[in-house]
């Protein structure tokens, strides 16, 4: 698939796929910051996770660098470790 | 409230170090808020954010740096990246390969009381190995095998592979030249060859290049991974065929340890094999075959090899663009290089027949000496491949590369021609000669373990390598040949010498392989015994002629 469809997710339903790495989406604030920040308030929660999704974005976009250098995969993938 | 452009402005300066821009940010915050820079320690929760983030960000610099870094050949520190550049740069690694052997399986007193008859051992089903704790896994052309508990069955043989089998499925979208990443996290270590794909269950043949592909073939090309893992590609209707759209590409790959799977032993019976899944009885209850079934080993297993040494591929893969093919004997000789399991590898042209290459390979023997052998006592047979492992050589070759059709490769056997060597010595009396006599055994052992000439074997090599053992003083050595004392002892009128020359060196022919071994006598009546031992003579005959004390330095000397 060389364009960014929102079909995507029908080819990725069937997929079975191993060493995709650890699944830190959620937890790269949760694993680094001490426990006492979270559910204090509901506003603090939603700026920490706010947070939690730039950093994520951040880190993402680094396997861009791997995902251009490499012939077999499409320029949108994700799915590599 | 007049705002300006520059209130918004958290970072005053151009900085490249992430403790500067921590710095402006922290700046920034304190003016902006009008807060004492206590605020901003880790034990408040917004010094603790930031300083989180700032780490974070610092890993990310990080992750960059080394995207980049792995990205250049001559950089790249992992071994999965030296061998996914070198992929691109047309040169082939070689992963790892899995060990293989052969075990047959009979029924044991149990199966008597057995309430069903049939048990179905399906492929791919795995056994753990008791001497090494690996696990091998049944490789058959069928599905599942039906084993009858009644012993009909009894001694079935089939293979066996060491690794563990992985599965991943992928989603086609059909389009020409379609391309996966199965990913692995040490790509060196998915099985060179074990790589099998199925295209909505049905089995696709695996091509070299996509130029090998028939038009319309269902075919596909492996390929070490760019990023991690391997690379499948299939073919574009002209060259192999697309596989259609939402198609279900089902990868099966086998994780092997290379050449840790190979197990050296005299016997292949005392390798053990335990069962490590279950079978199914025809009505689909699992059977515990530990219980029913007993595995002996017919072909311990053998010729796996660890990756190609990533210095190795750093250094062929700029150079080579032709890896896939068999044309010289340079070619063969690399190929069976990597294999690291020979001690002596020399590839030459048949004299009666320039389309044959004959190869004659010794066996590494050295593998063998953790059981309790050495280079003497070992049994001269080890010195050459049977048959069983000559015919995994030859299939091993035709699957690494095209072969010119117009030649061909024999396997030659070694013609074993056995010495025995007299060794005379002046010792030092401050070594004792329990220790020199050991020392010999080991230096003149490894010698020839090591010795890759068969043209000639010099007797003066011999006696530098006696010579510089401490504690021997003077050496003489004599070389005595079972060929030259068997020809003596049929004729005693013959005057030349058959395998030695006027030096009392060992010389051979390229077929001949001169081991330093008894059982055989000479013209005199001297019985030369397996072995080495101090009461009769063997092998390795050590005499202490003399024994002298060592010679002060002499105050010239010093100066």
């Amino acid at each position: 698939m060389t364009r960014n469809s929102i079909y995507r997710k029908t080819f990725s339903r069937k997929e079975r796929l191993l060493n995709q790495g650890y699944d830190y989406k959620d937890n790269i604030l949760k694993n680094t910051m001490s426990s006492q920040m979270f559910e204090v308030n509901e506003t603090f929660d939603m700026y920490i996770k706010g947070l939690n999704d730039v950093m994520y974005e951040n880190i993402e976009a680094v396997k861009q660098i791997k995902v251009f250098a490499n012939i077999a995969l499409d320029k949108y993938e994700t799915k590599i470790k | 409230m007049a705002t300006s452009s520059s209130d918004f402005k958290i970072f005053k300066t151009l900085n490249i170090a992430i403790t500067d821009i921590l710095k402006d940010t922290v700046s920034y915050l304190t003016t902006k808020f009008k807060q004492s820079l206590k605020v901003f320690t880790a034990a408040s929760p917004f010094g603790q954010i930031i300083i989180v983030i700032e780490n974070l960000s610092q890993l990310i610099f990080y992750y960059i740096e080394d995207s980049i870094t792995e990205l250049s050949m001559i950089d790249a520190t992992r071994v999965s990246s030296i061998y996914s550049l070198s992929q691109i740069a047309g040169h082939n690694p070689s992963r790892a390969i899995s060990a293989g052997g052969e075990v047959s399986f009979s029924t044991n007193s149990n199966s008597l009381e057995a309430d069903f008859d049939i048990v179905l051992i399906p492929n791919l089903t795995k056994l753990k190995c008791v001497n090494n704790g690996l696990n091998y896994v049944i490789k058959m052309p069928q599905d599942n095998i039906k084993f009858s508990m009644k012993g009909v069955d009894n001694g079935v043989k089939l293979n066996i592979q060491q690794g563990i089998i992985e599965n991943q499925t992928f989603v086609a979208r059909g389009i020409s030249t379609e391309s996966i990443t199965v990913s692995s996290p040490q790509n060196f270590f998915v099985d060179n060859y074990l790589v099998d794909v199925f295209v909505n269950g049905e089995k696709w043949k695996r091509y070299d290049s996509i130029l090998d592909m028939p038009k319309n073939e269902k075919a596909y090309m492996v390929k070490t991974g760019v990023t991690s893992g391997v690379d499948i590609y299939f073919g574009n209707d002209y060259f192999g065929k697309i596989p259609k759209r939402g198609s279900q590409i089902n990868v099966e790959y086998l994780i092997n340890g290379g050449a840790s799977g190979n197990i050296q032993t005299l016997t292949a019976s005392q390798v053990k094999f335990e069962w490590e899944e279950t079978g199914f009885t025809l009505i689909g209850n699992e059977v515990d075959l530990n219980e029913y079934i007993s595995v002996t080993t017919t072909q311990s297993p053998n010729f796996g090899a660890d990756p190609e040494d990533s210095e190795l591929t750093r250094l062929l893969a700029p150079k080579q663009s032709k890896s896939f093919a068999l044309v010289n004997i340079d070619h063969y000789e690399a190929i069976l290089y990597r294999l690291k399991l020979f001690s002596m590898i020399n590839v030459f042209l048949d004299e009666n027949d320039n389309r044959m290459l004959n190869l004659f390979l010794i066996p590494d023997v050295s593998k063998l000496f953790n059981t309790g052998q050495d280079y003497f006592t070992i049994d001269p047979s080890k010195f050459k491949f049977n048959n069983y492992q000559k015919n995994e050589l030859l299939r091993y070759l035709d699957k690494t590369g095209s072969k010119l059709i117009s030649t061909d490769v024999k396997i030659i056997d070694p013609e074993i021609i056995k010495y025995v060597l007299n060794i005379s010595i002046v010792a030092f009396n401050d070594v004792a000669t329990e220790v020199i006599k050991r020392d010999i055994i080991d230096d003149v052992g490894n010698y020839f373990v090591s010795n890759k000439r068969r043209s000639r074997v010099p007797k003066s090599d011999i006696i530098r390598v006696v010579e510089d053992i401490n504690g021997v003083d003077s050496v003489s050595v004599a070389i005595v040949g079972e060929e030259n004392e068997t020809a003596h002892i049929l004729d005693p009128n013959y005057k030349g010498s058959l395998g030695l020359d006027e030096f009392n060196d060992i010389i051979g022919t390229k077929y001949q392989l001169p081991i330093v071994q008894g059982g055989f006598k000479d013209r005199y009546g001297n019985e030369y015994n397996e072995g080495i031992s101090d009461e009769t003579l063997g092998a390795l005959n050590i005499q202490i002629k003399k024994i002298i004390p060592r010679p002060l330095v002499l105050e010239d000397d010093k100066k």
